[in-house]
């Protein structure tokens, strides 16, 4: 039983025999007569209920006057559509038609429970690509311009200097203001800096060693490579909040297909059209 | 998507976690620190920078709740749009598209005239949704049908002293799309790593002179709906309504933009009730208003040539056929270095200066595309407008300028000690912010005295910049010719540095004036007299590379005004130039073979930065 509940073909049959049960209810009564459009005690309260669940406040005279207008104006259009037929096979009354469909199969998420622990939990643990860290590193880089003299041989003195512990020289402390330190960054943020030649580089270079130069928009570096931080899952503790977004879209996502594939169910699929490349036409085939 | 969800997943975790630093090489001591910062009851680690950090962020920015931008076709959000800042993909005009490099920070600003119908607009099921007004804007299939759309129902609705098409519902309506707008701007705010402020636009434009402006909050303490030219249309109506805000402990700020289509009235010598400037209105106008946008998508405000002869970089990006439309001539009035000089003057003539302006950029986008403002990924603004290289070639954008006269947009940075929301507000706030026209160069401006010519490193030329003197948009109060102090950094994917330029401007005699100073230029340049060696650093125009060996990557110096004189009411300011590399329309023909932009087209630019004036008030 409580896999029938779940099941979003009997949410949506449920919600239909409400809405059309509503209809069939509200109608009963009525004496239905091509030229008149009445507004009923039901009718009215409907519009009335629909404009409050909007503004969450009571409409005006002016307001209340609007939504009749608007009302009467859209059932006289609409009776005088069907009258001459214009709905049939119209592409626009096709189009708002299935996306009306659609949205009701969309109100479907809103009748989800919030998730369980557990629910979250597995859901985490089904779907770990959508919570990876892309990878960081962790590295100290000494900067030297391109037109400095003697490039070479300083670029040499420098790196056997700090491969010997020496501190980075004075004057190439936060040398153009690009800080020497740069902790558990990833690739997005040290491309914002560095572009993207010194960004691919970084992750194929020997650990806790200088080495060098490497070149970036700026001039030639020496780099110390300290950490590199693989693409690891994230902690769920430490995300649940984005989990549970996470969680209610996918299951938004996964509801909307579920209704649309068993309504493709009930009917046959016959592409006979032969401009239609056989691949694509074989996709259709259960 | 995956690569979105992945990045919030990041940003998530980045805020969670306390970094440890490991000091595993030639250990050193690091000038930020870790901080505690609180929003909203979640409490955040941040990196704090007492020397300050240059934010990237767009500060202008429209989405489908800017009506006229739906009008166009878009469909983003304003959390499309931050989402995008940040670096996820997007579908514009039906092409996917990233932004080259995400933003530190972002803001959007949607018309506050028309935020009650893009609601409608945008809600299937609230009242006027399915009205033919609204039916016909949503379903316009093309350019031609969504610019009568747009005739129609907004342009002769204005004509007809009807602020509004027949289905908008009320100030309800208006509440519930600022209320979402809102909402967006809280949902992307990840303190440290990327920040929001909440925003809108001020759109008046009486008799078609651009009054524009952007109206910024520093916190969560927001009015329920904003104030739009519909409910008042000169700027001391704005003001008015900013001061019940702040009686209201709300703390807001706004930036005009697009001088250059202002028809002399954002500089004007009365205000709008066409009484003369006072004393009263100059405070006014200076307690509210804290930036220039010197550059967006229509247009550079700076210079233009006509005005300017003598200023060899006054050719760049002046939109000029924005005169063809709406009797927007130029004039000497609508550009900023003519507002900044009568600023001064005015400062002179009643104490106070009005349009005490810092600098910011920004791209105005149409499409929700955060500040992308790189010439190689430019896609258009405005939706069916521009959206293909033939499209930005050929047409025009109706009723303002060819599209080929548009351009990107530009960037702003604000020097501030961390990525927070009230840190980016009070740089911006205070015009510690410099414009750019879309690249990532960064520049330090300082004035006071005891400023060494060359520093052994970044950190102390800027622990002096700030001790000895004031940064960038303040007043030099000494009392001795101060020392100038100019640094600035280029973009790191872009070219080198051609030059640094000081502009000046003052008072003499009761005489406006201004006048350019080359105070810095890459390889060995700068000439004894001033005067520039020119440079020969082509791109080339079948690839669109610049020239990657011409230039500096770094330029400073520390510069006197050789006519300084202290009782002279003036502002300097600075303007980096960088080396030539391809505009976008090189890019679309290098593309698209078939695409051939008229030949008035520039194909290469000299991009740049702009940092915000230092003043010199003397006292009476």
């Amino acid at each position: 039983m409580k896999n029938i509940l779940k099941e979003p073909l009997v949410h949506f049959l449920l919600l239909g025999f409400l809405i059309f049960g509503y209809y069939y209810l509200k109608n009963k009564d009525t004496k239905l007569e091509d030229n008149s459009i009445i507004i009923d005690n039901t009718e009215y309260d409907y519009l009335l209920n629909l404009w409050k669940n909007q503004w969450q406040r009571e409409p005006n005279e002016q307001e209340i006057k609007a939504f009749l207008d608007q009302y009467l104006r859209q059932e006289v259009f609409y009776k005088e559509a069907l009258a001459m037929n214009l709905d049939h096979n119209d592409i626009i009354v096709k189009r708002r038609l299935s996306q009306k469909m659609e949205a009701v199969s969309n109100d479907l998420s809103a009748m989800i429970q919030p998730p369980t622990d557990e629910e979250l939990k597995a859901f985490y643990n089904k779907n770990k690509d959508l919570f990876k860290l892309p990878p960081a590193y962790t590295f100290h880089q000494v900067l030297f311009l391109n037109d400095e003299n003697n490039l070479d041989n300083t670029i040499k003195e420098v790196k056997d200097n700090l491969n010997k512990g020496l501190e980075i020289p004075k004057d190439r402390k936060t040398k153009l203001s690009i800080p020497n330190v740069w902790t558990s960054k990833e690739a997005t943020d040290i491309y914002k800096t560095f572009g993207d030649y010194f960004t691919s580089v970084l992750d194929s270079l020997p650990q806790k060693k200088w080495v060098g130069p490497i070149p970036s928009g700026f001039g030639q570096h020496l780099v110390y490579l300290s950490k590199k931080e693989l693409s690891q899952i994230a902690n769920f503790k430490d995300i649940k909040p984005y989990i549970e977004k996470e969680y209610q879209y996918q299951t938004e996502l996964e509801m909307q297909n579920k209704v649309f594939e068993d309504l493709m169910k009930k009917y046959q699929i016959k592409l006979t059209s032969d401009k239609i490349p056989s691949d694509i036409k074989k996709s259709y085939q259960n | 998507m995956k690569q979105f969800l992945l990045l919030c997943a990041i940003i998530l975790i980045s805020c969670n976690q306390k970094k440890e630093e490991k000091h595993e090489a030639n250990p050193e001591p690091q000038t930020t620190s870790e901080g505690q910062y609180t929003h909203n009851g979640i409490s955040y680690n941040i990196i704090e920078d007492p020397l300050k950090e240059a934010y990237f962020g767009e500060q202008h920015l429209h989405t489908a709740a800017s009506m006229d931008a739906f009008i166009a076709g878009t469909r983003l959000t304003p959390a499309d749009a931050y989402r995008f800042a940040q670096g996820a993909e997007v579908m514009i005009n039906g092409k996917p598209h990233t932004i080259n490099r995400p933003l530190d920070w972002a803001a959007v600003t949607d018309h506050a005239e028309f935020l009650g119908e893009a609601y409608t607009l945008m809600n299937p099921g609230t009242p006027g949704y399915d009205s033919e007004a609204a039916k016909s804007m949503r379903e316009a299939p093309d350019l031609v049908t969504a610019l009568t759309v747009y005739k129609k129902y907004v342009l002769d609705a204005l004509a007809g002293g009807n602020a509004h098409p027949d289905f908008w519902q009320g100030y309800e309506a208006v509440k519930s799309q600022w209320k979402k707008n809102i909402e967006a701007t809280e949902d992307n705010y990840k303190p440290g790593k990327f920040t929001t402020i909440h925003a809108y636009e001020w759109s008046s434009a009486p008799n078609t002179a651009n009054l524009h402006r952007n109206v910024f909050f520093r916190d969560t303490n927001l009015p329920d709906m904003p104030f739009s030219a519909n409910e008042g249309a000169s700027p001391q109506e704005l003001w008015d309504w900013m001061k019940i805000q702040e009686a209201n402990g709300v703390k807001v700020f706004c930036n005009p933009h697009n001088s250059n289509e202002s028809k002399g009235m954002l500089f004007p010598e009365v205000a709008m009730n066409n009484k003369p400037i006072d004393e009263t209105y100059a405070k006014t106008r200076q307690h509210f208003e804290r930036n220039l946008e010197m550059m967006q998508t229509k247009g550079n405000s700076e210079v233009v040539p006509q005005f300017w002869p003598n200023d060899e970089f006054a050719d760049f990006e002046n939109a000029v056929s924005l005169q063809k439309y709406n009797g927007r001539v130029f004039e000497k009035h609508n550009f900023v270095r003519y507002g900044l000089t009568r600023g001064v003057k005015y400062h002179e003539e009643l104490g106070v200066n009005p349009f005490k302006y810092g600098f910011v950029g920004g791209t105005d986008s149409h499409n929700a595309a955060m500040s992308n403002v790189e010439e190689f990924n430019y896609v258009g603004h405005h939706g069916m407008a521009d959206q293909t290289a033939l499209d930005r070639s050929r047409n025009e954008q109706d009723g303002e300028m060819y599209n080929r006269d548009m351009n990107p947009g530009g960037l702003t940075g604000v020097w501030a000690t961390s990525n927070t929301r009230e840190a980016i507000w009070d740089g911006m706030h205070n015009r510690e912010s410099f414009a750019t026209s879309g690249p990532r160069i960064k520049v330090r401006f300082f004035a006071g005295n005891g400023y060494s010519p060359s520093y052994s490193s970044y950190e102390d030329m800027v622990k002096d910049g700030y001790a000895k003197g004031v940064p960038m948009g303040q007043n030099y109060e000494g009392s001795e010719s101060p020392d100038f102090l100019v640094w600035a950094v280029k973009d790191p994917i872009g070219p080198n540095l051609d030059r640094i330029q000081i502009i000046k401007g003052w008072v003499e005699n009761g005489e406006m004036k201004d006048k350019i100073y080359n105070v810095a230029a890459s390889d060995d340049r700068l000439k004894a007299d001033g005067t520039v060696t020119p440079i020969d650093a082509p791109v080339n125009l079948k690839t669109g590379e610049f020239n990657r060996e011409k230039g500096d990557p770094e330029l400073m110096a520390v510069w006197k005004d050789p006519e300084f004189n202290l009782s002279q009411n003036a502002y300097y300011y600075v303007r980096v130039i960088q080396l030539p590399t391809g505009r976008y329309n090189l890019f679309d023909e290098i593309r698209n073979p078939d695409v051939k932009y008229p030949d008035d087209t520039q194909k290469t630019i000299q991009e740049r930065a702009w940092a915000s004036p230092i003043w010199i008030e003397p006292k009476k």
